[in-house]
């Protein structure tokens, strides 16, 4: 088991920032008046998902940060704190900080522990204040908020007719009241012959912001902004109104401005006169009420070094390409039709010509389909620590084995699988295997096995989460399904009582740990992976382990397939549920009680399945020694598939019926051919479900 | 389409016209009906469509539409109106109804008219080929009544089991 630790810490950080990002996006979205409910929860999503990646990981600063924030959202998304313009503005620090935080993980700057344990101090209250504290400040007027504001000097020039006057200085204060508390920290006597005044103004909003608001009020050269002293003197701020009426009240030790320390540096750099370079980024909301909240000096995470060997773009976008790439094939595959037609009147050099094109749509086809495509090992990558820290933790010894990697799935399926499977492996490890000793008891080695593995099958993705622990206790369930009043015979079959497994509120109340996270059960990861189009299955046995299996469907996944006929209809039959292709004599075949048939496949019976009678079609050869058969397996089942011809192979785009239809049962998707036309895909894994079972074809024609 | 997208029977443009809107009148039987044209994205021929096995005759089966796989819905045999012949002048309207893609096969696209909202006027009870759920009025153009379906409701309907339950339209 061999750990890259850059890899995965490298993909928690990508995400992370991701989630960072898009909390921010959210977080200046909010509208204090009216807040979705929708925008508070996606917020709440992203500041979860930081917390269980950066738990996992061991980044327990940032856990921290995170847990604090989330707990502070948990109460803004259920209402019980209303969203003001003080807890965006804690939002928008607590981000701050969170990206500071990666990106010194990344690297970067060092942590500024002063800070983070400030917002965190600052979320802390919040979260623990409720609705008291952030709903009362709501109402209260600018100059006593101090969220997260700090303080700053402002050295003001003075010019003529106000030299040397106090009225000149009062009207400096006055202009700078509007935004915060003032100290004058020119005295009197010094104003007789300054050429300039200083005062200390303690704000909730930052530094850039307070640059922002003086700019409307004089010249940008008759100003600046100057670093407040630093923690250690400390101002008599306990007389402040700021203390007084602030339910954040951190002011009084080392409150020496948060949003300061970078300041004089960044304005330096950043011209006063362009107002633009102050706030760094220009994408920015720059409606009136944003600005309020939404402006923050961004020179902060300028250090972070921009990774340029990948860029990020829209899904849509790539979704696009890989549409006109597939037109662009089918317009080729129709040129070269025409140009076989048209036979040796083309000349040679054009058939050339076209064979080159042939071969770089191709290319560019693989090259585009590839974009959206990423190894599985983004997932399983994680695992490992997840084994190591839930092993130790539990006292517990595993082995964890990882295979297939490099299998390639949906890059939203990778971010969507993520969770469920990491629940199924701490599932594992938490319920499945037993500690060492018990193991040994049962005559099992001492160290547990935990196998996940990817692999692709026909048009999906199977994902097995398999251990050698306990497995699932029949009894127990049965027992709980009882408890909950579901009549569940004692004779059902295996697969009936796991299914149990699977029904919300049935976990055994022995089994929920704090490992297990958040009570999330069984029955989410079956919700998750049925979302994502997939199914799941569940084996296990009594003593020797349980194995848990995702079916997933690679939306955008290239299949090998064979192209077969049924009278004039084409189909797409998975190449990896092929076995064989065969044409029987006429007396292989059998019919057995009921009419079904079997075909004798070398000293086998084989039940056979007509394609035309499940998918009511017109065949061209009723009897199976006329036809062709092929011969399929799923799941451990088998059958020959009865059909009119076979075409060829090839491969294949998967597209989904769903997006603008239905599921069709047997039908696993559909793909389009070269001449334009669409082609379904059989499932195969369907089709042999019913014909097994002999179910009267495929019961969702209604 | 572009040329359909162009108002053909503007009327008063003068006047308001916050109130108008387009809609795209084709004929189903002896009926005609309009739907708003917003929802047409295009309309196109009926060409190579390959059938779904096990679903009902109405449900032509699947098509290409720039390699979106887009289901074909014959709203003649659905209706049991006109003559389900597919030929060069077959018609098919290409709906876009939030998420989802649907052509539909109507008997032919007659006109893209102009209304005002108080011009479409509440239906009574009467026998269209469709249930009045799916009307949202009646209005005159000329001599010709013409039936205002809110198409949307009609697709998503599960009267047409086109989709699934779980994915809303929107």
């Amino acid at each position: 088991m061999s750990l890259d630790i850059g890899r995965f810490h490298q993909v928690f950080i990508d995400e992370a920032i991701e989630h960072i990002n898009a909390l921010e996006a959210l977080a200046l979205k909010l509208d204090p008046e009216k807040p979705q409910a929708e925008e508070l929860n996606a917020i709440f999503r992203a500041a979860h998902s930081i917390k269980g990646g950066a738990a996992t990981f061991g980044f327990e600063g940032l856990a921290q940060l995170t847990h604090a924030l989330e707990t502070v959202l948990d109460q803004v998304r259920k209402q019980a704190m209303a969203v003001t313009g003080d807890l965006i503005k804690l939002l928008l620090s607590a981000t701050d900080c969170l990206r500071a935080h990666v990106a010194s993980l990344q690297g970067g700057q060092p942590i500024d522990q002063d800070i983070e344990a400030k917002v965190l101090g600052q979320l802390q209250r919040a979260g623990g204040a409720e609705d008291g504290g952030c709903a009362r400040t709501g109402a209260v007027p600018a100059q006593t908020h101090a969220a997260n504001g700090g303080s700053c000097i402002v050295v003001v020039k003075l010019e003529a007719p106000e030299l040397g006057s106090p009225e000149g200085m009062l009207r400096i204060e006055q202009a700078l009241s509007g935004l915060g508390a003032v100290e004058r920290l020119t005295s009197a006597d010094e104003l007789a012959h300054a050429m300039e005044v200083r005062m200390r103004l303690t704000s909730s909003i930052s530094a850039a912001e307070v640059q922002e608001s003086l700019a409307f009020v004089w010249s940008n050269d008759r100003f600046r902004i100057e670093l407040d002293a630093p923690p250690g003197a400390p101002a008599d701020y306990s007389s402040k109104p700021i203390v007084a009426t602030a339910s954040f009240a951190e002011l009084e030790g080392d409150d020496a401005g948060f949003f300061v320390e970078n300041l004089p540096a960044s304005l330096e750099r950043a011209k006063p006169n362009d107002p633009l370079a102050l706030t760094g980024r220009r994408s920015y909301d720059f409606r009136p009420e944003a600005a309020q909240f939404g402006r923050r000096q961004v020179d902060r995470y300028v250090a972070i070094p921009m990774d340029t060997s990948s860029i990020r773009v829209g899904v849509e976008k790539v979704d696009r390409l890989v549409n006109l790439v597939g037109e662009l094939v089918i317009a080729q595959a129709m040129l070269v039709q025409s140009s076989a037609h048209a036979g040796t009147e083309l000349s040679e050099s054009v058939s050339s010509n076209l064979g080159q094109l042939d071969r770089n749509i191709r290319e560019l086809h693989e090259a585009v389909m590839s974009i959206r495509m990423l190894p599985i090992s983004y997932v399983f990558s994680r695992f490992p620590r997840v084994v190591r820290d839930l092993a130790d933790k539990l006292g517990k010894r595993v082995e964890l084995v990882l295979e297939g990697e490099e299998t390639e799935l949906d890059k939203g399926l990778i971010e969507k699988v993520t969770d469920p499977l990491t629940h199924l492996v701490r599932n594992s490890i938490d319920h499945g295997i037993e500690l060492p000793a018990q193991r040994e008891a049962a005559g099992k080695p001492p160290i547990g096995a935990l196998r996940v593995r990817a692999l692709h099958q026909g048009g999906n993705v199977v994902i097995e989460v398999s251990d050698d622990g306990a497995g699932f206790d029949r009894a127990r369930l049965l027992e709980k399904a009882r408890g909950h009043g579901l009549a569940i015979s004692e004779a059902s079959s295996d697969e009936d009582v796991w299914q149990l497994a699977f029904l919300p509120g049935l976990s055994t109340a022995e089994r929920i740990t704090e490992v297990s996270g958040r009570g999330v059960g069984m029955d989410v990861v079956k919700r998750n992976v049925e979302q994502l189009g997939g199914r799941l299955s569940l084996r296990s046995a009594a003593g020797q382990g349980t194995t848990v299996t995702i079916h997933l469907p690679l939306t955008l996944a290239i299949l090998d397939g064979m192209l077969i006929n049924v009278g004039a209809h084409t189909y797409v039959i998975p190449l990896t549920h092929i076995l064989e292709n065969l044409q029987p004599s006429a007396d292989a075949v059998k019919t057995v009680g009921g009419g079904g048939k079997v075909v004798r496949v070398r000293e086998e019976f084989i039940p056979l399945i007509a394609l035309h009678d499940v998918l009511n079609l017109a065949p061209r050869f009723e009897q199976p020694h006329e036809a062709m058969l092929v011969l399929c397996e799923s799941n451990g089942q088998r059958a020959a598939l009865q059909v009119d011809e076979l075409v060829g192979q090839g491969q294949f785009v998967i597209k989904s019926l769903e997006q603008n239809f239905r599921k069709i049962a047997g039908i696993a998707g559909a793909t389009i051919l070269g001449d334009g036309r669409v082609a379904l895909i059989l499932d195969v894994a369907a089709l042999l479900r019913a014909g097994q079972r002999s179910e009267p074809a495929l019961s969702t024609a209604q | 389409m572009q040329a359909i997208a162009q108002p053909s029977t503007q009327r008063e443009s003068g006047l308001d016209q916050a109130d108008l809107r387009q809609y795209l009148s084709f004929a189903l039987g002896k009926e005609a009906y309009a739907i708003d044209i917003l929802k047409v994205q295009e309309i196109r021929g009926y060409e190579a469509v390959t059938p779904i096995a096990n679903t009902p005759a109405y449900i032509k089966g699947v098509t290409n539409l720039r390699g979106n796989i887009v289901p074909i819905v014959d709203l003649r045999l659905k209706f049991n109106v006109g003559e389900a012949s597919y030929n060069e002048f077959t018609v098919v309207i290409i709906l876009s109804l939030g998420v989802r893609v649907v052509g539909i096969v109507v008997d032919s696209v007659s006109d893209v008219i102009m209304l005002r909202d108080q011009e479409v006027r509440p239906a009574p009870q009467f026998s269209a080929v469709f249930d009045t759920r799916y009307v949202s009025g009646l209005a005159t153009v000329g001599e010709q009544m013409l039936i205002v379906v809110d198409i949307d409701q009609l697709i998503r309907s599960s009267d047409l089991m086109l989709f699934d339950d779980t994915r809303e339209l929107v």
